[in-house]
């Protein structure tokens, strides 16, 4: 699929597929097409070209019928600054036609499950962000959605209210609701996410689990060298066989070993040159950094 | 918003006005407290103060000619700032209906549900002054109580046009032209300070 604003292509051709009951993660750096992605797939913005299915169904026919079967997060809360906590919940369930009884108890749960029951009475705007947040993830569970799509669930949060967030979430897993969310934290998405695209400018970079990407594109672990990307080629050649393959950032040279410890001690005797020597798990990162050739956060 | 040009109407509107009357049940005291006031200022202004000075209109001394001019301004004012000022918040800085439309709501749903809305305040804001006229004995006829019959198309009429300009302008300072250039001049030009019939034929 396409998104075009006004001429400016947003999201480039994309293709992906989500398979019921799993978690699966939109990756990406700040105007990466995330959340133009997840507002074609809620049906709040047009889809430019291509095909877009929900449930099987067709965004631009059958809108009502899918988002009744839909959680949605966006990336600002939108919560309902008239109303009380509860009140967000009940009235929010009644665009869906629940039952005013049955949305009561419902929300009292949801609050009591995201840790919000003290604050049931209290103005929204009284909240402080993190419980905002965790509201607005309540109000998208209220009609026990089978797919939730979740825009960048966490941002600003602290990491005690986002543990909390991905326990919640995790457990919705497990209860066999589908999850869709966007981050461009990547210990966010190798923690939830059973399989992730990782989007940059528009474009899906690369698709499959957490695991299996990192082993694809990077291997078990990089040697980080702070402030080595000028003698970039010497180093490379030194390491030779030991590597199997490199990545300049910025001021870093990054290095892809074969065998970590035996390049670790090979390059220790030059270790004062560089700011940092640092051989460390790969992650997520190291593969986007290895995809783009760029820092996450430039 | 929609992207189409057919209607996508549900009976889920209402849940919209229902929405807004809870909002309102929390609230309504001071609105209506406050609502009284203005259409009072004039009646105690103009007319009795400067109904001092003039002449009775259509046969009727100037406050009770007045009075029920109040009453459709009044109508008038409740949904028109309701249906620009208050929309517009709804819409621009709470981001309510997007919340909405998060959910089986569709865009149209929603702005029926603000016409809804709208009206139903026009109804109930015209009724309270016809009220408070009739308290003061200002209201001569029984027939008066078919006053908010009227008033729902008045209000149907005024939330409509106001939710057009909303929805074609959406832009807090174009509201002031809005009032400036239809409202105000509606208001002092429809009868509501003096007969139409003794107007200078240019205005
Ligand atoms: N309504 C719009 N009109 C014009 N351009 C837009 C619009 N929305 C997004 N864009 C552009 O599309 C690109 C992708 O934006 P999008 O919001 O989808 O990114 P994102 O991945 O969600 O970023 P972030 O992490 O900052 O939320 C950006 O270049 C942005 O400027
Ligand atoms: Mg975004």
């Amino acid at each position: 699929m396409v998104k075009e604003y006004n001429g400016f292509r947003a999201v480039k051709g994309i293709d992906f597929a989500v398979r019921a009951r799993e978690c699966f993660g939109i990756l990406g750096p700040n105007g990466a097409g995330k959340s133009s992605i997840v507002n074609m797939l809620i049906g709040l913005s047009p889809v430019t070209a291509g095909e877009l299915r929900v449930f099987g169904l067709d965004v631009r026919t059958a809108a009502r019928q899918i988002k009744r079967r839909l959680g949605i997060v966006p990336q600002e809360n939108n919560l309902d600054p008239d109303l009380t906590v509860i009140q967000n919940l009940v009235i929010y369930a009644s665009y869906f036609n629940i039952p005013r009884e049955t949305a009561r108890s419902r929300g009292l749960d949801l609050l009591a499950f995201f840790d919000l029951t003290a604050k049931a009475g209290e103005k929204v705007d009284n909240l402080s962000g993190g419980m905002k947040r965790r509201l607005t993830i309540a109000r998208a569970l209220i009609n026990n959605p089978d797919l939730v799509i979740l825009d960048e669930p966490t941002t600003g949060l602290d990491p005690q209210a986002r543990h909390l967030v991905w326990q919640r979430l995790l457990r919705l897993k497990e209860q066999g609701v589908t999850l869709i969310l966007t981050t461009h934290y990547m210990d966010e998405a190798s923690h939830l996410c059973d399989r992730l695209a990782i989007v940059n400018h528009g474009e899906i970079l690369a698709e499959g689990a957490p695991r299996e990407l990192i082993n694809r594109y990077v291997g078990a672990e990089v040697l980080q060298l702070g402030r080595a990307a000028g003698e970039a080629d010497v180093l490379v050649a030194a390491a030779g066989p030991l590597i199997h393959g490199h990545q300049v950032v910025g001021d870093d040279l990054v290095l892809y070993p074969r065998h970590g410890q035996a390049l670790l001690r090979l390059l220790q005797d030059r270790e004062h040159r560089f700011s940092r020597l640092l051989l460390r798990p790969a992650t997520l990162e190291d593969v986007f950094l290895k995809l783009t050739g760029r820092g996450f956060e430039s | 918003m929609t992207g189409n040009l057919r209607l996508d109407f549900s009976p889920l509107s209402v849940r919209v006005f229902q929405r807004h009357l809870t909002v309102f049940a929390r609230t309504w005291k001071t609105c209506v407290a406050l609502n009284f006031v203005e259409p009072l200022l004039y009646l105690a202004a103009l007319g009795i103060g400067l109904g001092v000075y003039v002449r009775p209109m259509e046969g009727l001394p100037y406050l009770n000619y007045l009075a029920p001019g109040l009453v459709a301004a009044s109508a008038m004012f409740a949904t028109t700032y309701e249906c620009t000022y208050g929309t517009f918040v709804r819409f621009k800085y709470q981001k309510t209906f997007q919340a909405m439309v998060a959910t089986p709501l569709s865009m149209d749903d929603v702005v029926l549900g603000e016409l809804l809305w709208g009206t139903f305040k026009s109804v109930l804001y015209g009724s309270i002054i016809l009220f408070v006229i009739f308290a003061l004995g200002l209201v001569p006829s029984a027939w008066a109580l078919l006053i908010p019959l009227a008033m729902i198309l008045g209000g149907f009429q005024f939330a409509l046009l106001s939710l057009l300009w909303t929805g074609l302008v959406p832009n807090i300072d174009s509201f002031h032209y809005f009032f400036s250039l239809i409202i105000t001049p509606l208001f002092l030009f429809s009868g509501v300070f003096f007969p139409l019939s003794d107007l200078h034929p240019v205005i």
